[in-house]
């Protein structure tokens, strides 16, 4: 046995010391998120060290380096404070290409005389919403609930659109929340802030999040300014790590949306609104956020206009779309939900 | 931020470097992320006549949570009984530490006192995480992580070797459009429908709905619309949706809970993302961790055919 192993050992020994690197970039990316890249070695030096990157994506931060110099998207990394690792983060940014390669090229001179040359590239995406009003009249039949003429709507790029549809301002008709579901909110939510008081007594490292989550929670996230939308995604990962860094605060967190759900829904509610949600989901690829608003409708013709406002995963800022005047007809008043009118294709 | 991680460490260290002729050897610090405490450890050698110093040495702290002492020589083992615990007036917990109880034989111990963070966020100080934020590679169900220590050299200097343990990344896993896909029309209807008429208030409404009960209670479903609706939910349960992805390379997967948008109404039911939580450990030998978070979307779109089908 010991003859038959010992050669294996001596390779596992030997492979061991041989000098190695390895180099980390994600394959691909949304526009607008951070980056992050890592180069790792072992069992040699690296003399110099040298990343070359291309936009959109932008330098944001070095860790591990002692001195560096960074000149016209050139990073030369003269001195590491230990060895074995040059960590890095860029910042990408919205471009008008709806998908773009960014390379990055590394460069490293090994103490052994070795050089490290590899290219590696990023593929930055993000969505885009393509809106084709057909016809300008659309007409509903409230009895059977069929509607002739929607507007068609889709996501011509690749990863979430997330927006919502309210009237333009100066629309003859606008859009109405359903008061039992505002009311349903607004009693959830009530409840939710007490048992999320009472965790942060309980969890002193929950109450930095629970005092902005008051802030928060009254924003809309289409109408963040540059600077909150960075708060914003500071928050957001702040939740998730003070979530992710205690087992029981996490039980309690998600008992605490539990109870004040089971305190307002009736089960035929929240079947209802099961419905509801269901149905709203209108693309794979595109998160409407105000599935229970209607369009009231009053008179046999109602005119119309409507505003898109609309974002991606990162809260980054895309512009508002107002579409052009149309007409809804309808034989007697009624509701309609908003996303039926959208042919979500 | 270092002075609340590692402020009772700094403490202990201070206590030991005023004791004479005893000499600090090594350090060890271990951050155990979703405990929220730490480990820190010290080694130290001892001079034989350190067990004739009579006053216990005191170590105190609110966020310490235990203190244990090892003999390292000549064979290692816990020394229990040269820690005791004691409540002082004023109900401050106080550890002693005393010397005449280390055994006769040993020049080298070491200290460990665990302790708790209040503010786990302040890790970010320590880390650099990202994650994707949409779902990549050909089949569109891969996240990719990363964890890299910020300031490797500050800890080794100050704390000596150094452990980050689980360190976690949150993950977002859209998981709307495969209900979307996967549950057919008719059984939406037949839900909708259903509770349409179990909702309904008004005698006369009730009696109308009579025929359209019937029409139903024909329908293989009947009676089972509810399950249905319980089943799909379960499968959202951490204990259900685990097996739905799958972790790879440096991390781990740790747990999961359903998600909610900030600005959403309340929707508990179904979500239209799940949080998932992994986790990996970086030490100084390996300060940097990548990861892929894999969705197994056709086993899931599997799962919800199973349960419609075998209601439907």
């Amino acid at each position: 046995m010991l003859a038959i192993s010992k050669p294996v050992e001596q390779l596992k020994l030997k492979d061991l010391a041989k000098a190695r690197s390895f180099i980390y970039l994600p394959e691909e990316g949304l526009q607008g998120e951070n980056i992050p890249s890592h180069i790792l070695w072992e069992n040699v030096k690296a003399e110099n060290i040298q990343i070359a990157f291309r936009p959109p994506l932008k330098f944001k931060e070095i860790f591990n380096v002692e001195s560096y110099d960074i000149q016209d998207n050139n990073i030369i990394v003269k001195k590491v404070e230990l060895e074995g690792y040059v960590g890095l983060s860029f910042e990408s940014s919205k471009i008008t290409d709806l998908e773009k390669f960014a390379s990055v090229k590394y460069l490293m001179r090994l103490s052994n005389g070795e050089v490290v040359k590899e290219e590696k590239k990023i593929r930055l995406f993000r969505p885009q919403l393509h809106v084709n009003v057909k016809t300008k009249e659309i007409a509903i039949d409230p009895k059977t609930g069929f509607i002739k003429g929607r507007m068609g709507i889709k996501n011509i790029g690749r990863g979430t659109l997330i927006m919502n549809i309210s009237g333009a301002e100066g629309s003859p008709t606008q859009l109405e929340t359903p008061p039992e579901h505002l009311e349903f909110a607004e009693k959830f939510n009530s409840d939710l802030f007490e048992e999320m008081s009472k965790l942060s007594e309980e969890f002193p490292n929950f109450q930095s999040v629970y005092n902005e989550m008051f802030e928060w929670e009254k924003k809309n996230p289409l109408e963040l300014s540059e600077e909150e939308r960075d708060e914003f995604l500071e928050y957001v990962n702040r939740v998730a790590n003070v979530l992710a860094g205690d087992k029981d605060l996490l039980l309690r967190f998600i008992e605490a949306y539990a109870k004040a759900l089971a305190r307002n829904a009736e089960l035929i509610e929240a079947v209802g609104k099961f419905i509801r949600v269901y149905e709203s989901f209108v693309s794979k690829d595109i998160l409407l956020i105000n599935p229970f608003d209607e369009v009231v409708l009053t008179e046999e013709k109602n005119e119309m206009m409507l505003k898109i406002k609309q974002t991606d995963r990162v809260y980054d800022k895309y512009d508002d779309i107002t579409l052009p005047k149309i007409e809804l007809v309808s034989p007697k008043p009624a509701r309609v939900p908003i996303y039926k009118l959208f042919d979500w294709g | 931020m270092l002075k609340t991680l590692f402020g009772v460490a700094e403490y202990l260290y201070k206590i030991w470097e005023k004791i004479p002729k005893t000499k600090i050897l090594n350090q060890e610090t271990t951050i155990n992320v979703p405990e929220s405490v730490v480990d820190y450890t010290l080694m130290v050698d001892i001079p034989s006549d350190f067990r004739s110093i009579r006053k216990p040495i005191e170590i105190s702290a609110p966020s310490i949570i235990r203190v244990s002492a090892s003999s390292l020589y000549p064979f290692p083992r816990t020394v229990r009984e040269a820690i005791m615990k004691g409540v002082r007036e004023d109900g401050r917990i106080v550890y002693a530490l005393f010397p005449k109880l280390l055994p006769q034989e040993s020049d080298l111990i070491s200290i460990t006192v665990s302790y708790r963070i209040d503010d786990i966020s302040l890790l970010d100080d320590l880390v650099d995480r990202q994650k994707a934020h949409e779902a990549s590679g050909i089949e569109r169900n891969e996240y990719w992580m990363s964890a890299q220590l910020k300031h490797p050299k500050v800890l080794v200097d100050s704390f000596g070797r150094f452990d980050l343990r689980d360190v976690d990344v949150t993950v977002n896993v859209g998981v709307h459009s495969e209900l979307k896909a996967t549950i057919p029309q008719p059984i939406i209807w037949r839900i909708k429908e259903f509770f349409a008429i179990m909702s309904q208030t008004d005698p006369r409404q009730q009696f109308k709905a009579i025929p359209r009960l019937r029409r139903l209670a024909k329908s293989k479903t009947a009676g089972r619309e509810f399950k249905v609706l319980t089943d799909l939910e379960a499968l959202f349960m951490p204990g259900t949706f685990s097996k739905y992805v799958e972790i790879l390379k440096d991390f781990r997967y740790s747990s999961c809970y359903k998600g909610k948008e900030f600005f959403e109404l309340p929707i508990q039911i179904i979500p239209k993302k799940m949080n998932v939580i992994s986790r990996a450990d970086l030490t100084l030998r390996k300060p940097a961790a990548e990861g892929t978070l894999v969705y197994k979307n056709n086993m899931f779109i599997e799962a919800i055919r199973e349960i419609v089908t075998k209601s439907g």
